[in-house]
């Protein structure tokens, strides 16, 4: 590309003075530059995605784990005390506040499918 | 049987680009390879200094690096190669300056092995002008971009940079006079 004003002289001298560099061992330092690179990104990463992961259960683990604690006591209360005999074993699947979500979600959906099933019908 | 990669130093720049945007690294060699020579000679004559030349030319590729994938023309490669090869000389010249007006070369620097006299004049009258002087002319002489697109480049006004172009080659052209009787200006 020629420019807008150049002097002969000066364009000689640089285009004398451009050499053809061997770029081996420069290629070499880049590359390996290129790869600790890539090694501290990930480190950097892994450390943040660590601080946010540690920071939000310090912020709202507890509290999460003693609602869930909360949750899965009230799901086993039993529903009718069958006392600590083998009566109370066979039954404690289905003896518990779960178990009556659990019937009731069924009953509900099945109640649903004929009523919808009726409304086809007719 | 061949690996693709094997295939590389017969490629054309833009699908070396392209892979290079992909992450492929072997392709990004393979690109530095092509281009080591081209910033370095550029790095040469801007700072007189072989060692820091090269060290400017890895950050340069590095900061290529990182920066590839925004990168949306494949086909612009050479000319953002360009902006950021000056963009990191700036910021060193920045630095320098930053610690304590550092920023002009002594020439004490210059290299002692593997150029020819011409080389060392040249490199040696570069470093008797100001930095700003020095980058435009570098960049229209040795890169050969014309004056807008050196005041692009540079975020210089127009003006300035034809001004130190004009101050600049008065300068060389009476440094240099050995190399040849001064010629007139072409337009």
């Amino acid at each position: 590309m020629i420019t807008d004003n150049q002097d002969q002289l000066l364009q000689s001298v640089f285009a004398e003075a451009r050499q053809d560099l061997d770029g081996e061992a420069l290629t070499a330092r880049v590359m390996a530059k290129t790869r600790r690179l890539l090694y501290l990104l990930a480190a950097g990463g892994l450390t943040l995605a660590a601080f946010v992961l540690v920071g939000t259960w310090l912020i709202f683990g507890l509290s999460l784990l003693e609602f869930a604690v909360l949750i899965s006591q009230f799901l086993t209360m039993t529903l009718v005390d069958l006392g600590e005999g083998w009566l109370a074993l066979v039954f404690m699947p289905v003896n518990t506040i779960a178990s009556l979500f659990i019937v009731t979600a069924k009953a509900l959906h099945l109640g649903w499918k004929k009523m919808v099933g009726a409304s086809f019908k007719s | 049987m061949h690996k693709a990669q094997d295939y590389y130093p017969e490629c054309p720049e833009v699908f070396l680009v392209s892979l290079a945007r992909t992450g492929d690294r072997k392709a990004f060699a393979e690109l530095v390879q092509r281009k080591q020579s081209s910033i370095r000679n550029l790095m040469r004559r801007c700072c007189n200094d072989y060692t820091l030349a090269d060290d400017l030319t890895q950050q340069v590729f590095l900061k290529v690096w990182l920066g590839l994938r925004k990168l949306r023309e494949a086909v612009k490669f050479n000319g953002w190669l360009k902006r950021v090869a000056v963009s990191v000389w700036l910021q060193h010249i920045r630095k320098k300056d930053a610690l304590g007006g550092a920023g002009e070369m002594t020439g004490n620097e210059l290299p002692q092995h593997d150029t020819t006299g011409m080389v060392l004049d040249l490199d040696r009258a570069l470093v008797k002008l100001p930095n700003p002087v020095r980058l435009c002319v570098v960049l229209s002489y040795h890169e050969g971009l014309s004056h807008g697109e050196i005041a692009k480049l540079t975020h210089m006004p127009l003006g300035t940079v034809k001004s130190h172009i004009r101050n600049g080659s008065h300068q060389l052209q009476q440094l240099l006079s050995a190399y040849g009787a001064p010629t007139e200006v072409q337009n």
